[in-house]
């Protein structure tokens, strides 16, 4: 059955259609083109949801004023402060943030995903116009796997140890198109094919525990994508893995990227992946969005103390031979530190501090394009 | 005075009546000298971990033999061990698992000294503060406990343990792999400054090559148990012989942060299968 | 104890575990269990009023009233107080034998776990040949050989009780030996036996009170059985299996002669496994 052809204009703002296919084709056309009819969703969350869409905007994802909270020792203490972004059709932002930067928690909330001691406590999340947070279970479940595909952390851990791995990767097709394990396999087999994994047919009868860790990684992209999704999430695919592998699994996802018009949101604290495979960089700390723009130009001229904190704590090619690092000093803040501070949480770090950064958050400066919150941020260059 | 590694090859039983298991480590030779440091460099299941294990003491090497000061090491009895631990200190990946969280941290820094039964309470006490000052953490964490502590910090605390007995090398294994990107580099520097001022010998191991690079006088690459090549840091930085080495240069280049722009052109890796093939096995590291 | 937002923290901090209807009690009933016990077993006069000894035959299987909670024996005794005081020896006893069976547990499951394999193995098949007897058989045998009363009972139970203990400890020594710090440790140079306490005792000792809570509950049952069969306390003394014992006779006329007094015994052993399950789940599970 062909899909929607490929509209090669900007898609308008369209309200989805109930008359278009439900999956987008793989055209393996030009990465510009390969921009799918907006009704993905529409048949599938029946007539009352599509009353709720608005007219599709001109992002995939949209997060607007976003706090989240968790509940520790009697309180609720915020994770993530007022984030506002939007993921572009067809681009790879990557989040980049460290330990209790919210980067995780922000992209479990995307998927409504987060744990029953956290809660959205303000602001929206809007995926290809559908409003995440409204939506009713039975809504979710149709959206996971078939509008947007997750790629959780540790694969090792993510898939279930008792299950082959054939029926983990089916299992989104299983849910959504409605079609038995049995005819389902043709297509496992053939996305693990895709993915780089030789001998497919042995794969789908093994275990988790016989596989490596970069062959998990591959089938858990594969069970991502298999129902072909508009919108990939990614939550730290390489960390646990090592440089070699990191690599190739990095080019897959640009490939399964070009291949099939993805967009992605990479969460990573490793900026090195974000050097490989990201267009735009999203830095967050301590729960606040800090900077934003092209990767290319936050790996080489970032304007954000942060930033460049995280860039010369890595021995640069240059660097001389065991001379010091322009370490950051101190740490990352713990969730308590994280809620109460009133003005920028990185003050305490900071090179370039003032007095004004204790009492107020800055605003954003820059543009579109690139925009940073700092009160003194580094000159431009 | 120096430690040597000679020959050491470990194979870890397996239970199943298969043939052959593969070593964990085989015929790796090295030597640590005094006031340098010694780079080993390697991916997960290279062997070098257990081979730092084995330099320890912690594990025992199914053939070859660990020198220190020319006196093997298989050899030694409890006094020697003795001795040995007070000159040769370690400092592990995670220090959440590598320290007892239900331990103080007064406590967990002044047990090498009590082992050693070196000083009274108070002077044990004192020293606890100044070891934590030497590696710039505030002597108020001495009543806490670990689960309190940064992770920074708490491998900081760890590294002051080391510290205590004033030893001559100092194993760090895998010592930044757990911490934050930021919290690194102070870790990096800290390893640097303690070895200007106390002409500490260090074997920094990491699967990181920007920083053992960064970090080591001699690099040493490891690969499925053996040591593959064996080069000071000046040939590491103008292109070592090796092809296992070069191609970990390559990569380390290009998945440096600031390496080319987001979106890299055509890469020569289009068949997905690496020149290691993966396998599904995984061996002890 | 501050929790890292890395990963979501746990629903364990947020929300109270709820595990069956027993232990679906809010926070403060097992402390107030404990209280009650304890006030009934070391001031058994507050609630007891009569004297379990005295003998009064007119008064015979009276039923339940405001003089007699439990109403009386054959022999008019407050059957009430001689449950209280009974108690007292139902849980002395099984206090002695979960602990003394603790202590010789934690001793061989330590040298165990931290022992060669030889010493492993002995300790082991040690406990395999224990833990074959079905332990009111091995009771009756002492029995036999000693006589019955409450010390051989004690040393019945204590005999049958510690090897669980041994296999317990060991297992947890097992898993401890291999935990990071026990290496750290090792590698500045800390003596085996300072490993020991210093470094695995604390991580077993929770583990071990919520087991030897739960098993005082146990051992409060396997005591009462005993000497139901006769082979613990001896008459006089009014230890709550005689009571039942001596009540079977009488179930038909004094239905409360021998039900109350096992409500009471019910009552007892549930207490110690709710305060049980509360300090494990304080305990928190396996270390890491």
């Amino acid at each position: 059955m062909s899909g929607p052809v490929p509209e090669t204009t900007v898609p308008e703002t369209t309200v989805p259609e109930t008359t278009a296919p439900e999956t987008t084709a793989p055209e393996s056309t030009a990465p510009e083109a390969a921009v799918p009819e907006a009704g993905a969703l529409g048949p599938a969350l029946g007539a009352d949801a599509a009353a709720s869409v608005a007219p599709v905007p001109d992002a995939d994802c949209e997060v607007a004023d976003l706090t989240i909270a968790y509940r520790a020792e009697g309180t609720w203490l915020r994770a993530v402060r007022d984030l506002s972004f939007e993921v572009r059709p067809g681009e790879t932002l990557a989040v980049v943030g460290e330990t209790g930067s919210g980067k995780s928690s922000a992209a479990l909330a995307i998927m409504r995903l987060l744990p029953a001691a956290g809660r959205v406590d303000t602001g929206s999340v809007r995926v290809r116009g559908l409003d995440m947070l409204s939506l009713s279970d039975r809504e979710l479940r149709q959206v996971r796997g078939k509008l947007i595909g997750y790629v959780p952390q540790q694969p090792s851990a993510a898939f279930n140890p008792v299950m082959t791995i054939g029926r983990q990767v089916a299992e989104a097709l299983v849910t959504h198109e409605g079609v038995r394990y049995k005819e389902a396999l043709t297509t496992v087999t053939q996305t693990l094919t895709e993915m780089g994994l030789e001998d497919p047919a042995r794969l789908v009868r093994s275990y988790p525990h016989q596989l490596s860790g970069g062959m998990l990684q591959r089938a858990m992209i594969a069970s991502a994508i298999i129902a072909r999704p508009r919108l990939l999430l990614t939550d730290e695919p390489t960390s646990a893995l090592d440089v070699g592998i990191q690599r190739q699994i990095l080019n897959l996802l640009k490939r399964v990227r070009d291949d099939h018009g993805l967009t992605i949101v990479l969460i990573t604290h490793d900026l090195g992946a974000v050097s490989q495979i990201a267009d735009r960089v999203l830095v967050l700390y301590a729960g606040r969005k800090v900077e934003i723009g092209p990767a290319r130009v936050l790996l080489t001229a970032p304007r954000h103390p942060y930033t460049r904190g995280l860039l010369t704590s890595y021995p640069a090619a240059g660097l001389a031979h065991k001379s010091r690092l322009a370490a950051l000093p101190g740490a990352p803040l713990g969730p308590a530190e994280v809620d109460a501070e009133q003005g920028c949480p990185f003050r305490t770090r900071c090179s370039r501090v003032q007095e004004v950064c204790a009492s107020e958050f800055p605003a954003a400066s820059g543009d579109a394009v690139h925009a940073w919150h700092c009160h003194n941020p580094e000159p431009a260059p | 005075m120096t430690i040597r590694a000679q020959d050491i090859s470990k194979v870890f039983m397996s239970r199943s009546k298969s043939a052959t298991s593969t070593p964990a480590v085989r015929d790796a030779t090295l030597e640590i000298t005094p006031g340098q440091t010694l780079g080993l460099v390697g991916q997960s299941g290279s062997g070098k971990s257990t081979l730092a294990r084995i330099i320890l003491g912690l594990l025992r090497p199914t053939s070859g033999q660990v020198l220190f000061n020319d006196q093997p090491t298989s050899q030694f009895r409890a006094a020697d061990w003795g001795r040995f631990r007070r000159e040769v200190q370690a400092v592990f990946q995670d220090p959440r698992q590598a320290l007892n969280w239900r331990q103080e941290i007064g406590s967990i820094v002044t047990e090498p000294l009590r082992n050693y039964r070196i000083g009274d309470r108070a002077q044990r006490r004192a020293r606890a503060a100044e070891l934590l000052e030497q590696v710039s953490v505030s002597p108020k964490l001495l009543t806490r406990r670990p689960p309190e502590v940064s992770g920074g910090q708490l491998q900081r605390i760890a590294i002051a343990r080391a510290l205590a007995l004033e030893p001559r090398y100092l194993i760090c294994d895998e010592p930044l792999s757990a911490l934050d990107v930021s919290v690194q580099a102070g870790i990096v520097n800290l390893l640097l400054d303690l070895q200007q001022r106390q002409g500490l010998a260090l074997l920094f191991i990491s699967h990181d090559l920007g920083v053992v690079r960064h970090l080591s006088d001699q690099v040493l690459v490891m690969r499925r148990g053996e040591i593959v090549e064996s080069a000071s840091a000046a040939e590491f930085y103008q292109g070592p012989s090796h092809p296992y080495s070069r191609e970990l240069v390559g990569l380390a280049a290009a998945t440096a942060p600031a390496a080319g722009g987001s979106r890299p052109g055509p890469t020569a890796d289009t068949t997905d299968q690496p020149p290691e093939t993966e396998t599904t096995a995984t061996t002890a590291t | 104890m501050t929790a890292t937002l890395a990963q979501p923290v746990s629903p364990e901090v947020a929300v109270p575990v709820r595990r069956g209807r027993v232990a679906a009690v809010s926070r403060w009933w097992p402390a107030a269990l404990v209280v009650i016990w304890v006030i009934l077993i070391v001031f058994p006069q507050v609630l007891a009023r009569q004297n379990p000894y005295t003998i009064h035959p007119a008064q015979a299987l009276l039923p339940p009233s405001a003089a007699h909670w439990f109403g009386t024996d054959e022999a008019g005794r407050d059957v009430f107080a001689r449950c209280v005081y009974g108690i007292r020896y139902s849980v002395g006893i099984s206090v002695a034998v979960v602990f003394i069976a603790a202590a010789i547990g934690s001793v061989l499951g330590g040298l165990a776990g931290l022992g060669n394999k030889l010493a492993d193995n002995l300790v082991m098949r040690t406990t395999d040949v224990f833990l074959a007897f079905p332990y009111m058989i091995l009771a009756i045998a002492i029995a036999a050989a000693e006589g019955p009363g409450l010390t051989t009972v004690l040393i019945a139970l204590t005999a049958v009780w510690w090897p669980s203990y041994a296999r317990l400890v060991r297992g947890q020594i097992l898993a401890l030996r291999e935990l990071p710090f026990v290496e750290g440790a090792r590698a500045v140079n800390t003596p085996l036996r300072q490993i020991f306490v210093r470094h695995m005792l604390p991580h077993l000792a929770p583990q071990l009170y919520a087991r030897i809570a739960i098993d005082i509950g146990y051992a409060i049952l396997a005591l009462t059985g005993l000497s139901f069969l006769g082979l613990g306390a001896q008459p006089p003394t009014p230890e709550l299996g005689a009571i039942i014992a001596d009540a079977r006779n009488y179930t038909l006329q004094a239905w409360w002669y021998a039900t109350l007094p096992g409500l009471f015994i019910l009552a007892a052993v549930v207490s110690a496994i709710v305060i049980g399950n509360r300090l494990e789940r304080a305990a928190g599970g396996t270390p890491a």
